[in-house]
């Protein structure tokens, strides 16, 4: 049977989903299509994960992955990034700079004492590894200025869709906000235009109208948990997927 | 014909006396093209990317000469500025203190591997941008690259096997540093009118041999 490999973020991994404690969770809109269109299931998604992150993932997983039949890559918020400090790989995203429990308290508003506990560990290994303090310097001046991480995020989109047509592997990305191409208020930037017409918007799915799946989750009040989109909106949205997915494969 | 080139002080041509000596403006009289050189010195190789992706419209040919693999590009709201661990960081102290935090901790804390690595995706990206803008374009190297290409090549087949040999003068073993070889230098050691001669015809007679012209 063949594998869809399915990359992104915390809405990729499932968290908050009911079976999503130790591993991906099964009830994502990625393993609800594997599981309609008879394909094994292979998640590659990281919670927090940056845009370079999930790039980097689904590479990986494309080199040591034979009889690939479809790649879905929900790519994340653009203000996120990674780099490789002392032989780890760190995600550095806004909350990188919380570093006590009150502020992570304030920030996520989480009742379940598991996914608690685990933002709280994160942080407070960030901050013994010095990466808190990073965090703050880079997040407050270079992690925030939008042009940068637009520029960033579209170069990593680019980079992975030039790999996967050079490898002729079926794929179809989203992203769980429209942002990431939302170039508008740059108006006269040739770079940021020239990367965007790069991407094969074939395949690229927007949720209905124009929205990613977080903000169309949002949009259409699903449930959520503290916050992400629950099960409901995943069944859903696997039904949009599915049938862009069979558009995708009558035109082509 | 309108070449543009990018590049760190090897290409920009620090310290020769007179600028129009480098090695862009010596291949562009050669092959008759206007030239533009966007090359700055202690240019990061993210830098030379962005450069190709914002003008590629407005030129015929591109020519990348990659600087170290370790130096990248950052950028705030005073702009965009070149990284390289272990560089001076106080350099960066007139325009944002900063920056000079953010040198300290990657000079501290980088990994040399991940660095490499992005430099051959850089490489990627860029060949594959340019292929598909239907742009020639050739790639080359500054100084340092070689090295690591020897003692990385296994680890990241991964990557170099998607890298297009063909259009990057002296992949994998050389760089301009063995092409210039023994022959002048600055004190800030860079070649200087003959190495910039030799770099130049090395290129010409590459593009001679692929028949792009």
């Amino acid at each position: 049977m063949s594998i869809l490999i399915a990359s992104g973020d915390s809405f990729t991994y499932g968290n908050e989903l009911r079976d999503s404690s130790q591993q991906p969770s099964l009830f994502t809109y990625p393993a609800l299509i594997a599981k309609k269109i008879n394909m094994d299931y292979q998640c590659v998604a990281l919670p927090g994960a940056s845009n370079s992150a999930i790039r980097r993932l689904t590479m990986d997983a494309c080199e040591t992955t034979l009889d690939i039949g479809l790649v879905i890559v929900t790519w994340t918020f653009c203000g996120r990034y990674e780099f490789k400090f002392d032989n780890s790989w760190e995600q550095i995203t806004a909350w990188s700079i919380l570093d006590n429990v009150e502020d992570i308290k304030k920030e996520f508003h989480v009742d379940n004492p598991v996914i608690f506990k685990w933002h709280v560990d994160k942080i407070l290994g960030d901050k013994k590894l010095g990466i808190s303090q990073f965090a703050k310097i880079f997040y407050h001046y270079v992690g925030s200025f939008e042009y940068w991480e637009l520029y960033t995020s579209l170069s990593e989109i680019v980079m992975l869709q030039q790999y996967l047509e050079m490898k002729n592997i079926p794929y179809l990305f989203t992203s769980v906000d429209h942002g990431l191409t939302n170039v508008d208020h740059f108006n006269d930037d040739q770079t940021l235009k020239t990367l965007l017409k790069q991407i094969n918007f074939k395949n690229w799915l927007w949720f209905p109208v124009n929205l990613g799946f977080y903000e169309w989750a949002k949009e259409n009040n699903f449930p959520f948990g503290t916050t992400h989109p629950l099960e409901e909106s995943h069944a859903e949205a696997s039904k949009i997927v599915y049938e862009y997915i069979r558009h995708l494969s009558r035109i082509s | 014909m309108r070449l543009l080139t990018v590049g760190d002080s090897f290409t920009y041509g620090a310290e020769l006396a007179d600028l129009t000596a480098a090695w862009p403006n010596l291949l562009a009289n050669r092959l008759e093209f206007d030239l533009t050189n966007l090359a700055r010195p202690g240019s990061g190789n993210t830098r030379m990317v962005r450069y190709c992706v914002e003008q590629v419209n407005n030129y015929d040919m591109v020519i990348i000469a990659w600087s170290h693999y370790a130096r990248f590009e950052m950028a705030d709201e005073n702009g965009f500025y070149d990284l390289w661990p272990g560089c001076d960081g106080k350099l960066h102290n007139h325009y944002a203190p900063w920056r000079v935090d953010l040198v300290d901790y990657f000079t501290k804390h980088h990994d040399d591997d991940y660095l490499y690595r992005q430099y051959l995706l850089n490489i990627i990206l860029a060949q594959k941008f340019l292929e598909t803008s239907g742009k020639h374009y050739l790639m080359l190297d500054s100084f340092g690259n070689h090295q690591a290409n020897q003692k990385n090549y296994k680890e990241n087949q991964d990557l170099i096997k998607q890298i297009d040999s063909k259009f990057y003068v002296g992949w994998p073993d050389e760089s301009m540093m063995e092409w210039t070889y023994k022959t002048p230098s600055g004190p800030g050691n860079h070649f200087l009118d003959k190495g910039h001669e030799i770099v130049a015809e090395k290129i010409y007679q590459y593009i001679k041999s692929l028949c792009l012209f």
